[in-house]
């Protein structure tokens, strides 16, 4: 650990890297407590339509997400998202701006969406001219169910979640503006 | 969790006032450095009220958080663990003085010791100093671009 530097006052609450965490991985119990759940999130718009993950789990009446996840150890948030869409939706991406971050403290909302407190970033994307449309991988989380390209018209009348749709093509009609990710 | 790893998240305060910036002083052996205030947010708590709470625990101040401005990752491997083994996020507001507010002042009980002040520094003065991380030209950036809309949403 090095001293002097960015100003921490106690040591992060850290996952140890890989699986084994037994019950703490649920939240990624540290030794501070569990850590806010961090994802990287992708918004590829092509033609007026959406790059969208559905998802169908028993029990559930489904709902669609933006593709992405989290980071491996060693791994940026845009090398992270790059990687998760491929896995997700067999698509090459170029990882844009970020532009939007959403916050869900399970508490403030009755965790109608869980017990995790998570913070996903939104980054616009580009779809890179590969030839290769996106298409379901051939192997994927339990409950994915399909990738689809979504008219933006239709967002209101999905279940997307988190349910960015508005504040989504707000900023997506805007003149898009500074990269929030500095440094 | 198939390899993924946790980031610790932490929020600091862009606190302006005639124009003057609100940094935290820190003098280790051969090094005097500034950071913005703020810290580690705890989990469950939302990122306003971690940073609402952080800048009081190390300037006294409170202060009202307006919207975010801009995102620092740390990736160590980048940085050769120059700023230490932890992956980071830090999540930077705007923040004004909230109506009286105590003035900013060093804490009674120093969560670090090396803690040395609490300074307002003229805005055109930053680039005299060291600001870790070195977030100067994002901040300028940031406020000289007006009536942005909050890029932060909490609802889901």
């Amino acid at each position: 650990m090095a001293g002097p530097g960015l100003g921490e006052n106690s040591p992060p609450s850290v996952d140890p890297p890989g699986p084994g965490l037994g019950g703490a991985g649920a939240t990624g119990a540290g030794p501070n407590g569990p850590s806010i759940r961090l994802t990287a999130k992708a918004v590829v718009v092509r033609d007026g339509a959406l790059l969208l993950v559905e998802y169908r789990c028993p029990g559930d009446t489904g709902h669609f997400s933006l593709p992405g996840g989290r980071t491996r150890p060693g791994e940026s948030l845009a090398e992270a998202l790059a990687r998760k869409v491929r896995e997700e939706t067999c698509l090459e991406v170029r990882v844009g701006p970020l532009f939007l971050v959403v916050e869900y403290v399970p508490d403030r909302h009755g965790q109608v969406h869980g017990p995790l407190h998570r913070v996903q970033l939104l980054f616009r994307c580009t779809a890179l001219d590969t030839g290769q449309e996106p298409r379901m991988p051939d192997t994927h989380e339990p409950g994915q169910y399909a990738v689809h390209w979504m008219p933006l018209t239709e967002l209101p009348r999905i279940r997307l979640q988190p349910a960015v749709a508005e504040p989504l093509c707000e900023a997506l009609a805007g003149p898009g503006g500074r990269d929030l990710l500095a440094w | 969790m198939n390899g993924a790893q946790a980031i610790s998240v932490s929020v600091k305060a862009v606190v302006i006032e005639d124009d003057r910036i609100l940094l935290v002083e820190y003098q280790y052996p051969g090094d005097t450095h500034y950071n913005l205030p703020g810290g580690r947010a705890r989990y469950g708590e939302p990122l306003r009220e971690a940073l609402v709470r952080k800048v009081r625990e190390e300037t006294g101040a409170e202060v009202e958080v307006d919207r975010l401005l801009f995102v620092v990752e740390y990736v160590p491997e980048r940085w050769d663990y120059e700023f230490g083994d932890y992956q980071k996020v830090q999540f930077n507001f705007l923040c004004r003085m909230a109506p009286g507010s105590p003035r900013p002042a060093m804490p009674e009980e120093l969560d670090d010791k090396y803690q040395t002040a609490v300074s307002w520094v003229p805005l055109d003065e930053m680039e005299q100093l060291v600001l870790l991380p070195k977030v100067t030209p994002a901040i300028k950036a940031a406020l000289a671009e007006d009536g942005r809309a909050d890029p932060l949403v909490d609802r889901w």
